[in-house]
């Protein structure tokens, strides 16, 4: 089955940095000071990845006197896609349509 | 505490009480980060951007197979006699520009004139997407819930692809059939601002993507559950 989803720099930018890491699970603030994005950026995107079953999202267990904090992580299909996705980038891909589909 | 984090804090609170349900886990992410922010100008500015998270306003979620082929089957139902609004508008819109056109065409200045005629290319363009959008694939025969899932998809598929192709410029044809009644209006004062709103928008506007996402989501909550249901099988 083909998903479909818009291939942006930012977008990049987010998966190259789940990629740095893949089994660890990551801060929305940690994230957008490692990207360089800023939360009206950063969380549209990674809200579309979750829609799109590409990224897991959990709650840190509450540790006393801090609020548990909102944590993300790839998936195994949004794993392959990133990758995919980065491989693309790193050949410089020109023309390239701005929908891509992803077969999962 | 400062007045920017107070500020930054009320704002994140605000956002996850605004939030719609969809979207309430993620603004409750984003206000929880602003704890850890070490700047209160810095935390201000996130809580900000978390306000953005109360623009993205998810279609209902189906929650199974059984329920897209009931969602399928409304769909089709609402769809078979009823035309939607929008394809109602534009098409009375078309005849009464076009009535204006034929019938006071010689009483009429030439921005009046220019401003009918862009209406009417409008409301014709924004007729026909309505009507493509309108326009129903083959119903299923039988009760199967599989035949209308695939049905359903498909039509969700198609008013995608509508949107992305076709029907890209939909929402700058609303913002150019608008500005076209205002410049015919008699003694308009503004013309050349009209002119460059529109133009702008005309630009920018097929830029956002949001009738397309609409149904994009859909297609990917289908998929999701179908998915899911093959994985359980």
């Amino acid at each position: 089955m083909k998903l479909k989803i818009r291939r942006s720099p930012q977008t990049a930018l987010v998966l190259a940095e789940f990629l740095a890491d893949e089994q660890a699970w990551r801060y929305g603030y940690d994230m957008s000071r490692a990207t360089g994005l800023k939360s009206g950026t950063l969380y549209p995107i990674l809200m579309r990845l979750a829609e799109h079953g590409l990224l897991e999202t959990s709650w840190e267990t509450a540790v006393e006197g801090r609020p548990p904090r909102h944590m993300y992580k790839l998936t195994e299909d949004g794993l392959r896609y990133a990758r995919t996705q980065t491989a693309v980038e790193r050949v410089g891909a020109v023309g390239e349509p701005a929908f891509e589909g992803v077969g999962l | 505490m400062r007045l920017a984090r107070r500020l930054a804090v009320r704002i994140s609170e605000k956002a996850v009480e605004k939030a719609s349900p969809g979207c309430k886990e993620w603004a409750e992410g984003l206000a929880r980060e602003v704890e850890f922010i070490d700047g209160d100008w810095r935390a201000l500015g996130w809580a900000i951007g978390s306000l953005r998270v109360l623009l993205r306003n998810p279609p209902k979620l189906l929650g199974n197979a059984e329920e897209i082929a009931r969602a399928g089957r409304l769909f089709a139902g609402n769809r078979e006699h009823v035309p939607p609004t929008i394809l109602l508008l534009t098409g009375f819109q078309l005849f009464d520009n076009v009535e204006r056109l034929v019938f006071r065409w010689g009483r009429m200045d030439h921005l009046q004139q220019a401003g009918f005629a862009i209406a009417a290319l409008s409301a014709a363009y924004l007729a026909m997407v309505g009507w493509m959008e309108h326009r129903m694939g083959k119903r299923p025969e039988d009760m199967d819930d599989g035949a209308w899932i695939d049905f359903y998809r498909r039509e969700m598929v198609r008013r995608r692809d509508l949107f992305t192709g076709f029907g890209i410029l939909f929402p700058a044809a609303i913002v150019s059939m608008c500005a076209g009644e205002l410049l015919g209006i008699e003694g308009f004062t503004r013309p050349y601002l009209t002119v460059c709103f529109t133009a702008f928008c005309m630009v920018m506007l097929p830029l956002c993507s949001w009738p397309a996402e609409t149904f994009q989501r859909k297609v990917d909550g289908i998929e999701a559950i179908l998915r899911q249901a093959g994985r359980d099988a």
